[in-house]
C-alpha cells in the first residue's frame, strides 16, 4: 500500500531559500510532527503540499497521484494558517460553510456535515459571531472547521497551538484529538517547539511519527521517543533535548561500548559502528552519587534555580565541562552554589555521529 | 493652622457677618440721614445703584459667608475706581452704574475661581478679562452695552473652560466677522462640539489637538460656502432650479459622471488588482502613469485628447467616418474627458485597499476549493470593497466637478460646471450664486449618502485579534 503522502526529493526554489531536497511520507490516518527551528522551511513546505507553491513533477504524490503542478482549489487538503486567516467580512456559520459550496452537494448534505463539524468541534455558540470578535482559541477551532468541513485527504497545521495561552492550547488540542479520534484525517502538524511534539504526541493516539527538520532539509523521522532517545545527530539532540551534547571517543571495554569523554568514561546504550562522535548527557539522566564511586563525575555547582519538584543546576567538572543538571528533590538537601557534587549517568546515552 | 479648624471658622463666619450686617446698616442709615439733610439727592440713579448694589453684595455674602473680605475689600476698591474714573472718562451714570454692577459679578466670580478651581481657570478667566476690555478700548468705543453683554457671558461661562471655549468662539464671530458673524458661529460651535467630544480608544491630546488644529483652517475654508449658503434663500435657489437648461446641466452632470464611473469600476478596479498581486516589468511606470492625470493640468489632458479624438484629427476622424462615433461636442466625448481625470482616484484607492487585503486570506479561499476568480469574487473583492467604493465616490466627484478638459474636448452637453462658467462670463458673480450654492448643496447631499452606505461595507483585513497580537 502506498502512502497517502509521499514526498520524493522535493526542492524549492524561494529567493534566496532552498527547500530540499527532502523526501516524506505520511500514512493514511497517520500523524507527522514537523519539528524545526524557525525559518528552516516548514511552513514552505506545507505550502507546496497545499498547492501555494508548485512543485516539479514527480516529487509530490497525494493517494498515488502526482499533484505537484495541480491548482490548489482540486487538491482538498485542509491547510489551517499559523495566523489566522478567518474572512472577516462572513460569520462563523459562513466561514465553516465556505469550502462547501465548491463540492457540488446538495443543500441537505451540506447542512449535515456543517452540523457534523459544528458538534466536534463545539462551535454551536459561535456561529452567527464575527471572526473579529473570537478570541485566539475560539478562532483556530473555527480554522479547524472550516478546513475539515470540506472533508480533506489531509490536514496540514502550521504551528496550530502557537501564539495561544495555556487554556487555549488545551482547548485547541482537544479539538485535535477529537479529529484524529473521529474522523482519522491524516495529518502534518509543523511546530517549533519540543513540549508542543509531546503534547500531541499524547493526543494523536496512534501513528504518529515525528521529524526534524534543519535549514529545508529532514534531518531525521522516526517516532517521538525514538527522536528524543536516540538523537542521529548533534542538532536533533541540541534542538531536542537542549543541554550537555560533548565531544567523544567511542570503545569497547570488556565487551561493552564506551563512550570517552574529557570528563570520564561512560557506558553507552548499544553499540557504536563509528570511533569519534558526541553523547549527550540529559540533565535528567544525572543522578547524585558519592565522591569515591566507580565513574564518578567530580563537579562544583556554579548556579542554582529552584523548579519546585526539582532544582536545576548549572555544575562545572574538574576538566572544565558545563554540565546542566536536573536533580528531583525528594528527601535529598538542596544544593547550593559551590558545593562539591558528584554525579552518574544513570541513563546510558546513545552516541551521535556528528 | 488650628488644631481643629471648624470651631474659629464658625466665630470668623459670625463675626464677618456682623460686621458686614454693620455696614450695610451704616450705608442705609447714612443714607436716609444725607437724604433727609439735603446733601445727597436720593433719586440720582448713582446713588440708588451704590446703595443697591451694596445691599445686593452684602445679602450674598451674608447668605453664602464665602470670601467676604476679599469680595467686601474688592467691591471697595472697585465702587472708588468707577467713581474716580467716571470723572475722567465723563460716562453716563447709568453706564457707570451697570458698569460697576457687572465688574462686580465679575469680581464675585473671579474669587471663586481664584479659590476653588484649578490654576488655569483662574488664568484663562483673567486672561479673558483683559482681552476682552482690550478688544473693547480697541474695536467697540461706542458699544458700552455688547461689552456689558459679554462680560456678563464671560462671568455666567467662566467656570468651565470648554465653556469659555464657547464663549470665546461666539464673541470672536461677532466682533471679527461681523458681516458673516451667525455662519462662523454656527460652524465654530459646531467645530468645538466635535473636537470636545472626540475620542479614541487611545486617550491623545496631540490626536484632539490635530483635529482642532485641522477644523480651524477647515473653518478659514468653509466659511464662504456657509455664508453663500446662509445668504441665497430657498426662494433664489427654486428660481434657478426652474430654468429648463440648468436642471438639464444637472442632469447631464449626473448622468455623465455615473456612466464614467461605472466605466472606471469595470476598467480601473482589475487593474488595480492585477498590480496589487503581481510583479512585472515596467510596474512602477504603470504606477506612475496612473498617477498621471493628477499632475497634468485638466485644460492639457483635454487638449491632449482633443489633438487626438477631435473629430478633425486622424482617430476621431476615422471613427466617425468608419463608425459613426463623434468624440467632441458629445456626450461620449464628456466621459471620455471625465474618465481621463478621475482614473488616478479610482485607481488609487483600489490598490491600496487590495493592499490591505492579506494575501494568506486568497490562500485560504483557494486551499477550501475556490478557484482564483472565485476567492477574489468572495473573499478579496467583498474585504477591498470599501476603499473601492471610497475611491468611485471620489471619482464620481471629480468626474461631475470636472471643467477643463470637458470643456476643451466637449462643451456641448453642457454639464453644470461650464454652465456655472458660462453663466459667470454672462451675468456675473452675483447672479451666479445661486446656481453654485445649488451645487454645493447637491454634492454635499450626494457625498454624504455615499459615505453613508460606506459604513455597510465590511473593513479590510482578517479583523482579528490574533493579527493585532502578531
Amino acid at each position: 500500500m502506498t502512502a497517502l503522502l509521499q514526498i520524493r526529493d522535493l526542492t524549492l526554489r524561494l529567493g534566496a531559500f532552498t527547500l530540499g531536497p527532502l523526501s516524506l511520507e505520511v500514512e493514511a490516518g497517520g500523524y507527522l510532527v514537523l519539528l524545526g527551528p524557525s525559518g528552516c522551511g516548514k511552513t514552505t513546505l506545507l505550502r507546496a503540499v497545499a498547492g501555494v507553491h508548485h512543485a516539479k513533477p514527480g516529487t509530490l504524490f497525494l493517494d498515488g497521484r502526482d499533484v505537484g503542478a495541480l491548482v490548489p482549489q482540486v487538491r482538498r487538503v485542509g491547510y489551517v494558517a499559523q495566523v489566522s486567516d478567518l474572512f472577516s467580512h462572513l460569520t462563523v456559520r459562513e466561514n465553516v460553510a465556505f469550502g462547501l459550496r465548491y463540492l457540488g452537494l446538495e443543500r441537505a448534505a451540506r447542512e449535515a456535515r456543517l452540523a457534523r463539524i459544528v458538534k466536534l468541534l463545539g462551535l454551536e455558540a459561535l456561529l452567527d459571531r464575527s471572526p473579529g470578535t473570537l478570541s485566539g482559541g475560539e478562532a483556530r477551532r473555527v480554522a479547524l472547521a472550516r478546513s475539515l468541513a470540506v472533508e480533506p485527504r489531509m490536514l496540514l497545521l502550521d504551528e496550530p497551538l502557537s501564539m495561544l495561552d495555556p487554556n487555549a492550547r488545551i482547548e485547541v488540542l482537544a479539538a485535535l484529538r477529537a479529529i484524529h479520534d473521529e474522523l482519522g484525517t491524516a495529518a502534518i502538524h509543523v511546530t517549533h517547539e519540543r513540549e508542543e511534539a509531546w503534547a500531541v504526541a499524547g493526543a494523536g493516539g496512534t501513528g504518529e511519527r515525528c521529524a526534524v527538520m534543519r535549514a529545508g532539509r529532514i534531518e531525521q523521522t522516526g517516532s517521538v521517543d525514538a527522536l528524543f532517545r536516540a538523537p542521529r545527530t548533534r542538532f536533533v539532540a541540541e534542538f531536542l533535548g537542549g543541554a550537555n551534547v560533548l565531544p567523544a571517543r567511542f570503545e569497547t571495554r570488556e565487551g561493552r561500548p564506551v563512550a570517552v569523554l574529557t570528563l570520564g568514561e561512560i557506558v553507552l546504550a548499544g553499540p557504536v559502528a563509528f570511533e569519534r562522535g558526541y553523547v549527550q548527557i540529559r540533565p535528567e539522566s544525572l543522578v547524585p552519587t558519592s565522591s569515591g564511586a566507580e565513574g564518578a563525575i567530580r563537579s562544583r555547582v556554579r548556579s542554582v534555580a529552584d523548579r519546585g519538584l526539582y532544582q536545576e543546576l548549572v555544575a562545572e567538572t574538574g576538566d572544565g565541562n558545563i554540565l546542566r543538571v536536573h536533580l528531583i528533590l525528594g528527601d535529598r538537601e538542596r544544593s547550593a552554589p559551590g558545593e562539591a557534587l558528584a554525579l552518574r549517568c544513570a541513563v546510558p546515552p546513545h552516541p551521535i555521529r556528528e | 493652622m488650628n488644631a481643629d479648624p471648624r470651631e474659629p471658622a464658625r466665630t470668623n463666619a459670625a463675626a464677618r457677618r456682623v460686621v458686614i450686617g454693620g455696614l450695610l446698616a451704616a450705608h442705609v442709615v447714612s443714607y436716609v440721614l444725607l437724604a433727609i439733610l439735603g446733601t445727597l439727592d436720593p433719586a440720582e440713579p448713582f446713588n440708588l445703584l451704590l446703595l443697591g448694589g451694596n445691599l445686593m453684595i452684602g445679602g450674598v455674602l451674608l447668605t453664602r459667608r464665602e470670601y467676604g473680605l476679599l469680595v467686601g475689600g474688592g467691591v471697595m476698591f472697585l465702587i472708588a475706581a468707577h467713581t474716580f474714573a467716571a470723572q475722567f472718562l465723563g460716562l453716563d451714570d447709568l453706564t457707570l452704574g451697570a458698569l460697576l454692577m457687572v465688574n462686580i459679578i465679575v469680581l464675585y466670580v473671579g474669587v471663586k475661581i481664584n479659590t476653588h478651581m484649578p490654576r488655569r481657570h483662574w488664568y484663562a478667566f483673567v486672561l479673558s478679562y483683559f482681552l476682552l476690555f482690550a478688544i473693547f478700548l480697541a474695536w467697540l468705543q461706542n458699544a458700552e452695552a455688547l461689552f456689558l453683554l459679554f462680560l456678563l457671558g464671560l462671568a455666567a461661562c467662566a467656570r468651565s473652560l470648554r465653556h469659555l471655549a464657547y464663549f470665546w468662539t461666539l464673541t470672536l464671530s461677532f466682533t471679527f466677522c461681523q458681516p458673516y458673524a451667525w455662519e462662523a458661529a454656527i460652524l465654530s460651535v459646531f467645530f468645538l462640539t466635535a473636537v470636545f467630544r472626540a475620542h479614541g480608544r487611545v486617550e491623545s491630546r496631540a490626536a484632539v489637538f490635530f483635529l482642532a488644529w485641522g477644523l480651524a483652517v477647515l473653518l478659514i475654508l468653509l466659511l464662504p460656502v456657509a455664508a453663500m449658503i446662509l445668504r441665497e434663500g430657498p426662494h433664489n435657489i427654486k428660481l434657478v432650479l426652474r430654468q429648463p437648461s440648468i436642471r438639464k446641466a444637472i442632469l447631464t452632470t449626473a448622468w455623465t459622471a455615473t456612466v464614467s464611473t461605472l466605466f472606471l469600476v469595470l476598467f480601473a478596479v482589475p487593474l488595480a488588482y492585477a498590480v496589487s498581486r503581481l510583479r512585472f516589468p515596467g510596474r512602477t511606470l504603470l504606477l506612475s502613469i496612473i498617477d498621471l492625470p493628477i499632475v497634468v493640468p485638466p485644460m492639457a489632458a483635454g487638449i491632449a485628447l482633443a489633438v487626438v479624438f477631435s473629430s478633425n484629427q486622424f482617430l476621431g476622424e476615422v471613427l466617425k467616418r468608419r463608425l459613426g462615433i463623434q468624440i467632441d461636442g458629445t456626450a461620449l466625448g464628456v466621459c471620455l474627458a471625465q474618465v481621463f481625470v478621475a482614473m488616478p482616484f479610482l485607481a488609487k484607492s483600489a490598490l491600496s485597499a487590495f493592499d490591505a487585503v492579506p494575501e494568506r486570506l486568497e490562500i485560504a479561499a483557494r486551499v477550501l476549493g475556490a478557484s482564483s476568480l472565485g476567492a477574489f469574487r468572495r473573499v478579496t473583492l467583498p474585504l477591498a470593497s470599501r476603499g473601492i467604493w471610497l475611491g468611485a465616490i471620489l471619482a464620481w466627484a471629480r468626474a461631475a466637478g470636472e471643467f477643463g478638459a470637458v470643456y476643451i474636448l466637449a462643451e456641448t452637453p453642457s454639464t453644470a460646471p461650464i454652465e456655472i462658467y458660462q453663466m459667470f462670463d454672462a451675468k456675473g458673480l452675483v447672479e451666479t450664486g445661486p446656481l453654485v450654492v445649488t451645487l454645493i448643496l447637491f454634492s454635499l447631499a450626494v457625498f454624504f449618502l455615499l459615505h453613508l452606505a460606506m459604513r455597510a461595507l465590511p473593513v479590510a483585513g482578517s479583523g482579528d485579534r490574533e493579527e493585532a497580537r502578531a
